[in-house]
């Protein structure tokens, strides 16, 4: 079993068995799922932080922030395991680096809904993220740049 | 990346009303329009009939040299200077809630330049037929094609892990 299939599994089991959090359906998804505070999200999560991957091209054009609608996900991949479970354009393009989001610092985020046609679960940001939803575990408070994903 | 540049910003206008006026039309909700998703620029449309049927038109910003060099002088001569590259894709997906399949459609080229100000791109421009024939495509995939399953089946009371090995 790829470690793709064992994380998706576990964050399913986290959020629907353990958390009772309802996984929208393929098509249940749209500008219609009410947007939540960030708060509230960080609570069903307990302390998990939400990924956002980049291209090589991304990197660092992220770190003050964004307003764009964005998606973000739970679950960690590898670059060559996240094309297919989170349904990527471009497959031939990885995605190499990761932002890690502290979804307390986000004001609105839709989700949980899995991916149409792929297995995997993600959030969308309405209004993007701001900076200091940036984190950088076992770096200071302030660090604010992108893992690599490898 | 193009995201902050005046060009962009009417590229991704011109293809967020192609996109919803042509899946409107063909009875197709849309999920997402001008949405990031993790490096593509992402354009999402759905409908239930039969089973749940998707669009999905992605544009990834690409370097100049994954082209070939013969249509990048033949857009040189026509927009002038090129600005930024997409690699644009629509895919084709259905499902039932438990199994699903996805097709690449269409690939190509979309170049960027400031003509774009003035005249719409060749890529946005062919975007309405591209995707009208890709609706025809999605309407005719059946049970049969959905050849992969999905970990965890989806729908209420549908709750189950597919967790084989």
């Amino acid at each position: 079993m790829p470690s793709s299939r064992v994380a998706t599994l576990l964050d399913w089991n986290f959020l629907e068995v353990e958390r009772r959090v309802t996984i929208a359906g393929s098509l249940d998804v749209g500008p219609e799922i009410q947007p939540r505070q960030g708060t509230l999200i960080a609570e069903e999560l307990a302390g998990r932080k939400l990924l956002r991957y980049l291209t090589p091209d991304q990197v660092g054009l992220f770190l003050a922030g964004t307003n764009r609608l964005t998606y973000v996900t739970p679950t960690p991949y590898a670059p060559e395991e996240m094309i297919s479970w989170l349904f990527l354009p471009s497959p031939r393009i990885a995605r190499t680096h990761v932002l890690l989001l502290d979804p307390a610092k986000i004001p609105l985020i839709q989700g949980p809904m899995w991916v149409a046609a792929g297995s995997g679960i993600q959030y969308v940001l309405p209004h993007g993220f701001p900076a200091d939803a940036i984190i950088v575990p076992g770096a200071g408070a302030e660090a604010r740049w992108e893992l690599e994903v490898r | 990346m193009m995201q902050g540049h005046e060009a962009f910003q009417r590229l991704m206008q011109i293809t967020s009303e192609q996109f919803v006026s042509t899946c409107k039309d063909k009875g197709y909700r849309v999920l997402v329009a001008n949405a990031d998703r993790h490096g593509s620029i992402v354009w999402e449309a759905g409908r239930a009939n039969g089973l749940n049927r998707f669009i999905l038109l992605g544009l990834t910003e690409v370097e100049l040299t994954s082209i070939p060099e013969g249509v990048i002088e033949r857009t040189r001569q026509a927009i002038g200077d090129i600005e930024a590259t997409f690699e644009a894709e629509v895919w084709v997906a259905a499902d039932d809630n438990a199994r699903f399949t996805r097709v690449l459609f269409d690939r190509w080229p979309v170049f960027l330049s400031e003509k774009i100000l003035g005249t719409p791109a060749e890529g946005a421009l062919s975007l309405v037929h591209r995707l009208n024939q890709a609706i025809n495509r999605v309407e005719i995939l059946t049970a049969d094609d959905l050849t992969e399953e999905y970990l965890v089946s989806r729908g209420e009371g549908s709750h189950s892990a597919v967790a084989s090995a």
